[in-house]
């Protein structure tokens, strides 16, 4: 019998646990539930018609902006879309996820540190694709990085750090970060200005660039020069409206409706303009003109809509294998094979080819092996293949897409496409090729990476070839007797200031002759004629040299008081020597042979230099008319300086080899691995079918001569020399050259070949022919009775 | 892999036929009794000898006796060139085709298939030429038509050993025609890249055939019957 009592002074588990659990359950729920909300997007109803836009816009701090008042903050996209759409979702997308622990993917194109000055071209991701470098590997902190990219940012990421991200030599409290500009590839209005964005990011505005680039409000102002202890709520500086004018913003008013919400036309897939304006490319020396747009943008097809995604902005890049690392591919549907040929993928679904119109290619008479060892784009895509592989410039390394008076664009870094390479499903892939260019501290057969400030700082003015020019015609255009703008004359190109105080050269109309030495000589041009510094006189006669003399005077207290000039001037001409004493002009008679033309030089104690040094002259003269900023020379100058200041082996990566002292101390080039050359595939712009690879038929390729396979890259970059690495397409391949020399010639007697074939086949198909009716005759007895 | 297997077992199969027609043909049978049964044993030993004596220096000589004798008769004169670079094609295409096909999983590549294509095509000629010169002596005739007419299972019980022959030279010479066509087609600019795989496929299965046709002709022709 049960014992009552001992019932009765039991704990009651149950009242105590039901709730304990039901508690759990929905602690659980609604942490799974928060969780699971954060993690997932909203589930689409189904409507394909996008929603109007006409929002509130809201600051930084969650405010609602109202335009009319004074001193409106710039609008924060983060607050502003988020009532709708989860900014922290959207933060994994793959344009802000560079810096998240995510798979790489295939690599991509690189960010690349380019430092003219120093011959550097560095290529760098945040990404652990193969052979880039980690920014930090630099020293570039979130800030320095945003500085140098950040104009073609889409915002996101290193752009907005986490406040113990920052650097203490930052300076985000003043420029503020640079949210996820959403308008930045969702704005359908052509009021849309990603070069304002360039503007405002080089401004250091950052919280501003947004507002600016999407034409909601016009940014005035520079972050860059405020002082570091400026924030926000400091607001404008009541003293200083010239130069450093802390940034604000004035909103189109005639955009906000009277609740102050704005109408922004935004496009659920972005338009193909604002994913070019990052992604576009072109091939170097191109004319515009010629230029033929990819060939599904010519079907009316947009970037987005293969490039798709959802709010989690988990691009499908396209490229086969994608399936296996972003959910969002949907099993590859979206690469060329999945649209154009269908077929069961790695992960076993099979997809239904066609999609969005896309043809069936037949591919006549191509033999399997293409298929397995090839991708689509090797034929389709890129441009064909030439005898030297050609350049092309992209948006975010040459800095295209950023228009205005000046022209933002590099030549730098020297990009070469295509070249054939083999991907991670080991099928060739048309890539670009950059070749690294940095110097660095030899250890053994490792290198570290040198900083171009630091080697910038070693060089001095090895790097600065130009600088004692810049500072002469500088001198000279100051002074009033020089009626024009000097400029020099070496080597047949004529060498001026330009409107950003740098120097540019012209070639000369009359050029240099050959097998003389080059003589450099200031000139003045003025109305599109050019007269010498100084005019031909007598020296000898008082009366007529007067005038001349008082203009050398000038000339001569113009190189006297020139910033970092190396001694005091002096001007020779026939046999009379003039220079400055005591803020007068002394003339002398020299004991020297007589100079034929006005010549100016300095003198430092007892010696007498040439205006321009020798070095300076040839180096400019090297350089002039190439995009090149570096010479052999300067090189192994830079290499002497750098082991005087501190001693140790030091080298510089540059055109595919590594460039050290010798023994004797000469410049000596070397093969070495890290001067590889560094690749990743691309995949557009895609050429339509008649202008495939191969559609001339086998010879395309397959040939003793065939660029395709035998197409010379030449190792390019900032340093100029003769001993820059040439590479063939075969070995960017691993392939073999003799055997594709080989197999590309067989192709000369294909032809001859099939035929032979074809009449091999034609007499044993008779023979059996023969064989067969005969044997048919005498079975069914009708030879017999013909007999 | 499926061809693989196919491969491998017809191979082997085609061999262990012959050979152990070979051994059993070796055994001497009692006066009055029934005929000896076959023993794994025996026939190890047999072939382990068969396969020694085939490794012979006299060996070579001798398979250069019988070819300039058999030569001598069918091929005289500079056919006998033709007829040695047919046979030799035929070894290059099939020992590495099949060495491929089997071992490889890429498949033929490189300078063994660039050797493949060339002589492939001079097997074309060659087999052409053979044929125009030897097909009438492959002629079914009266008798042999008879024995068509008692097509019955086992089908190949009352075939005579020249029938057999006949039947192995015009079955080389057909799937040695679908060898040419395969690898003509996959040349031309007529079929879309789809066909090419079967059009492989056809290829490596023809090959077997004629490879196997060729075994056995080649065991029924050349080698010597075994002295019981």
């Amino acid at each position: 019998m049960r014992d009552r009592t001992a019932y009765r002074n039991k704990p009651k588990w149950d009242t105590i646990l039901c709730p304990a659990i039901i508690l759990s359950i929905l602690a659980f729920l609604v942490f799974t539930g928060a969780a699971f909300a954060s993690t997932n997007p909203p589930k689409w109803a189904g409507s394909r018609v996008s929603p109007v836009h006409q929002i509130p816009l809201r600051d930084e701090y969650n405010q609602l902006i109202v335009p009319t008042e004074t001193s409106p903050l710039p609008f924060s996209a983060r607050y502003s879309c988020a009532p709708c759409h989860d900014y922290d979702v959207i933060k994994g997308g793959w344009h802000f996820n560079a810096t998240a622990d995510v798979p790489p993917g295939r690599p991509g194109e690189p960010w690349i540190l380019l430092d003219e000055r120093t011959g550097t071209q560095i290529p760098l991701s945040y990404r652990p694709w193969k052979g880039m470098w980690k920014p930090a590997a630099l020293g570039l902190s979130n800030w320095d990085f945003t500085l140098l990219f950040g104009r073609h940012f889409p915002g996101g990421s290193v752009a907005e750090p986490a406040d113990g991200e920052m650097t203490p030599e930052s300076r985000w409290n003043v420029s503020g970060k640079i949210e996820i500009n959403c308008l930045g590839c969702h704005n359908a209005s052509r009021m849309q200005n990603p070069s304002e964005w360039a503007k405002q990011v080089l401004r250091e505005n950052f919280r501003w660039a947004a507002t600016a680039a999407s034409g909601l409000g016009e940014v005035g102002g520079m972050s860059s020069r405020l002082r570091p202890t400026w924030d926000l709520f400091d607001g404008p500086n009541p003293d200083d409206s010239e130069w450093a004018v802390a940034p604000s913003v004035k909103y189109n008013r005639a955009l906000f409706d009277s609740k102050h919400r704005v109408f922004l036309d935004l496009n659920y897939k972005a338009d193909d303009a604002r994913c070019l304006a990052c992604h576009s490319s072109a091939p170097a020396g191109q004319v515009k003109r010629d230029f033929d747009d990819d060939v599904h943008t010519a079907a009316g097809i947009k970037c987005a809509e293969c490039h798709r995604n959802d709010l989690s902005h988990a691009m499908v890049r396209g490229y086969e294998g994608e399936g296996g690392l972003n959910p969002a591919a949907a099993g590859e549907d979206f690469t060329c094979r999945g649209c154009h040929l269908g077929g069961e993928t790695a992960g076993g679904k099979f997809i239904v080819p066609g999609r969005l119109g896309a043809p069936r290619p037949v591919h006549k008479g191509l033999p399997e092996v293409h298929f397995k060892r090839l991708n689509c784009t090797v034929c389709h895509s890129g441009p064909l293949p030439a005898k030297e592989t050609p350049r092309v410039r992209t948006a975010r390394a040459n800095r295209l897409g950023i228009f205005g008076v000046a022209d933002w664009s590099t030549e730098l870094p020297f990009i070469g496409e295509p070249v054939y390479v083999r991907d991670a499903n080991k099928k060739l892939a048309p890539n670009r090729v950059v070749w690294p260019a940095y110097w660095a501290k030899v250890s053994g057969k490792s290198l570290a990476l040198l900083k171009p400030t630091d080697v910038s700082a070693a060089a001095g003015e090895i790097l600065l070839p130009e600088t004692p020019v810049i500072k002469i015609l500088a001198a000279l255009n100051g002074l009033n007797e020089v009626d024009g703008t000097a400029g020099l004359s070496y080597g047949g190109r004529l060498y001026e200031i330009n409107i950003d105080g740098g120097l540019s050269s012209t070639a000369a109309a009359e050029p240099a002759q050959k097998n003389t030495a080059p003589v450099a000589q200031i000139l003045v041009r003025k109305d599109g004629q050019f007269t010498p510094l100084v005019l031909d006189f007598d020296p000898a006669n008082a009366e007529t040299a007067v005038e001349p003399e008082a203009r050398i005077q000038k000339i001569l207290e113009g190189l006297t008081a020139m910033d970092g000039a190396p001694g005091r001037p002096v001007l020779i001409f026939k046999g009379w020597q003039y220079r400055i004493a005591e803020s007068a002009l002394d003339k002398s008679e020299r004991k020297e042979p007589p100079a034929a033309s006005p010549e100016i030089l300095w003198i430092k104690g007892d010696r007498r230099e040439p205006l321009i040094p020798a070095f300076n002259l040839r180096t400019m003269a090297a350089l002039a008319g190439s995009d090149q900023t570096l010479t052999e020379e300067q090189v192994e100058l830079v290499l002497k300086a750098l082991a005087s200041k501190a001693p140790a082996e030091y080298a510089h990566i540059a055109a595919g080899r590594m460039f050290r002292l010798g023994k004797k101390g000469a410049l000596e080039a070397v093969s070495h691995d890290a001067a590889s050359p560094l690749t990743w595939p691309i995949a557009h712009r895609v050429r339509p079918a008649r202008q495939a690879l191969g559609v001339n038929g086998c010879t395309d390729c397959h040939s003793g001569g065939s660029k395709f396979f035998f197409a010379r890259t030449r190792a390019a970059g900032p340093l100029k020399t003769d001993r820059a690495v040439v590479r063939s397409a075969v070995s960017f391949m691993g392939l073999t050259m003799p055997f594709h020399k080989l197999f590309g010639l067989s192709f000369l007697v294909r032809p001859w070949f099939k035929v032979a074939l074809g009449i091999a086949a034609f007499l044993i198909i008779s023979i059996l022919a023969v064989l067969f009716l005969t044997t048919l005759g005498r079975a069914s007895g009708l030879i017999e009775k013909r007999r | 892999m499926l061809f693989t297997i196919i491969t491998i077992l017809a191979l082997l199969g085609v061999l262990f036929r012959q050979t152990a027609l070979r051994y059993r043909d070796s055994q001497t049978p009692a006066a009055d009794g029934p005929a000896p049964k076959f023993a794994w044993n025996g026939y190890g030993a047999w072939l382990a000898a068969r396969a020694k004596s085939a490794f012979q220096f006299d060996t070579v000589r001798k398979a250069g006796a019988e070819f300039e004798r058999w030569t001598a008769r069918y091929y005289p004169g500079w056919m006998k060139w033709l007829f040695a670079a047919f046979v030799l094609c035929f070894l290059y295409l099939a020992g590495s085709g099949f060495f491929f096909a089997v071992f490889i999983a890429r498949g033929i590549y490189g300078l063994p298939l660039v050797g493949h294509v060339v002589l492939g095509g001079l097997f074309a000629v060659l087999l052409a030429a053979l044929l125009l010169w030897r097909a009438r002596d492959y002629r079914f005739d009266e008798r042999e038509e008879a024995v068509f007419e008692r097509v019955a299972c086992p089908v190949f019980k009352n075939v005579s050993k020249a029938f057999v022959r006949k039947l192995l030279f015009w079955t080389f010479a057909f799937f040695g025609l679908v060898l040419i066509l395969t690898a003509l087609l996959s040349m031309l600019p007529i079929l879309p890249a789809d066909a090419q795989p079967t059009l492989i496929l056809f290829h490596k299965y023809s090959a077997l055939i004629a490879l196997l046709a060729a075994v056995v002709f080649v065991d029924m022709t050349f080698i010597p019957a075994p002295r019981p």
